[in-house]
């Protein structure tokens, strides 16, 4: 997880200024899948390298090597190849 | 790390900015990046450097931190404040200053505040505790709902009645009309919230294009996706087109994600209308659960204060949440609010404007100064420098 713990430094009184916060922000994760559960909701992987297990009630097949962006706990999309228009080629 | 290193190419960069340059001729754009994630990159990897003067990027409203009412707020310390209540939330919640102090002072004198990374930790939390009532504050845009929303299924199919959840999520859209019908600021075009859409997909924004006649182009978060998002929507002016364009096709489908409409759809209704600091009182910008979850409602369950909180006089976030003023532009931005002492909420989350323009963004205008003076600037101008890298943030 990319959030600062509040609680790590006594409520973020001074210190590196906070990083990108999950609350909302818009900010999704993105977990590589290692294993999914027998029941197909739950996928363990790794988030920046960090273990993780998410919620993938929302995404249909998903297998092992899928790169999924996630946000509370719950993944919300599948990432696809980057195309042309998005390298500004 | 693959897909996010190729879009912090420095050559690309430099090509995209080139055109940008070369196309914006002397007009003056205003192009309003809607999400706070959005604010964050701008600053963090100094995108503005690489724009021409004449192209300004505006700050809009898509921090929900930032957007929470402070009477809002007040109801949730009311509950975390309640003996029987475990309350959890999502970190950057817990320094919003209420009326009397946040949920970081309530934690201090006792109440029980857990910070959850998920709704479903909260789920986890309830199962654990069952004599005690757990309250999850629920905010965020519609990237965020459909996890509470999974929540909220799970804990009706466990028949679990010891979960709670008071709800602040929001819609984007509605803030987009708001300030489209607001006559404090003209813009050009927006860049749409790429994680939204996500959910949402690309045409909830198609009103923009038909009634404002506003291109909107979808963009992904690293330095060359907002890059492109701004020339795409300078481009689209340019050839007199107005559409709604996805820059950001390998995360957005233009239908979104249909699972989780579905989802969001079983578990949430519409307000008639919902409060937004900054922006009043907008008709249909907010969900609240439906009937058939009034037993894991924590408006129904307890009894909250309810009651409007008007924000302090100093704090200008309403104007900055509009883009009307730029944080530097506040008051007290700097002074008397700061990350370490907020008063306002954009000073709090990292996605706020003022948050990210205070970590970052002074850095930005400090090296504007040196250049001025034939100093050199952060490199990320520089021929020789391959990739863009955030803004070294120095203490202090």
């Amino acid at each position: 997880m990319t959030e600062q713990n509040p609680m790590s430094n006594g409520g973020f009184a001074g210190g590196d200024p906070p990083h990108v916060c999950i609350t909302c922000s818009d900010q999704l994760l993105r977990m590589v899948v290692e294993r999914v559960d027998e029941s197909g909701m739950i996928a363990s992987g790794s988030i920046e390298g960090e273990p993780a297990e998410i919620g993938v009630d929302l995404i249909d097949g998903v297998a092992p090597g899928d790169i999924l962006l996630c946000h509370g706990g719950v993944a919300l999309q599948r990432v696809s190849e980057a195309t042309g228009i998005e390298l500004g080629l | 790390m693959k897909f996010a290193d190729e879009f912090r190419d420095a050559d690309i960069a430099r090509a995209l900015s080139q055109r940008i340059a070369g196309e914006a001729g002397d007009k003056h754009w205003k192009i309003m990046e809607v999400c706070g994630g959005h604010t964050h990159t701008i600053f963090k990897y100094g995108i503005e450097d690489l724009l021409p003067s004449n192209v300004e990027l505006v700050h809009g409203p898509g921090c929900p931190v930032c957007v929470i009412p402070m009477g809002r707020l007040d109801d949730g310390i009311a509950l975390a404040k309640r003996p029987e209540v475990i309350f959890t939330c999502f970190g950057d919640l817990m320094r919003v200053p209420g009326s009397d102090g946040s949920l970081l002072d309530a934690k201090a004198a006792g109440a029980d505040v857990r910070m959850v990374y998920s709704p479903l930790d909260a789920l986890k939390i309830a199962r654990d505790n069952p004599d005690k009532k757990v309250v999850f504050y629920a905010i965020g845009f519609e990237t965020t709902a459909p996890s509470t929303a999974l929540t909220l299924l799970r804990a009706k199919a466990e028949n679990l009645r010891n979960l709670f959840v008071f709800c602040n999520h929001v819609n984007i859209i509605p803030p987009m009309k708001a300030i489209l019908d607001s006559p404090d600021l003209q813009l050009d075009g927006f860049l749409g919230p790429g994680h939204v859409s996500t959910v949402v997909g690309i045409r909830p924004y198609e009103f923009v294009t038909r009634t404002y006649n506003k291109p909107v182009v979808v963009v992904g978060f690293e330095p060359l996706d907002i890059l492109q998002g701004v020339h795409m929507v300078i481009q689209q002016i340019l050839q007199g087109r107005c559409e709604v364009e996805n820059q950001y096709t390998r995360v957005v489908h233009d239908e979104g994600n249909p699972k989780a409409l579905d989802v969001l759809g079983r578990v949430f209704q519409l307000r008639t209308q919902f409060e937004w600091r900054g922006l009043g009182f907008i008709s249909q910008s907010g969900l609240e659960l439906r009937e058939e979850f009034d037993e894991w409602n924590a408006e129904k369950m307890f009894t909250v204060p309810g009651v409007r909180v008007a924000d302090p006089k100093a704090c200008q976030c309403g104007e900055v949440l509009k883009g009307v003023l730029k944080p530097w532009e506040c008051k007290v931005f700097g002074t008397a609010c700061t990350p370490e002492t907020p008063i306002g909420t954009c000073m709090v989350s990292s996605e706020g404007a003022c948050a990210a323009y205070y970590n970052f963004g002074r850095y930005s205008r400090a090296r504007e100064r040196e250049r001025a003076m034939g100093a050199n600037g952060n490199g990320n101008g520089n021929g020789a420098v391959k990739e863009l890298k955030p803004i070294e943030v120095k203490a202090g």
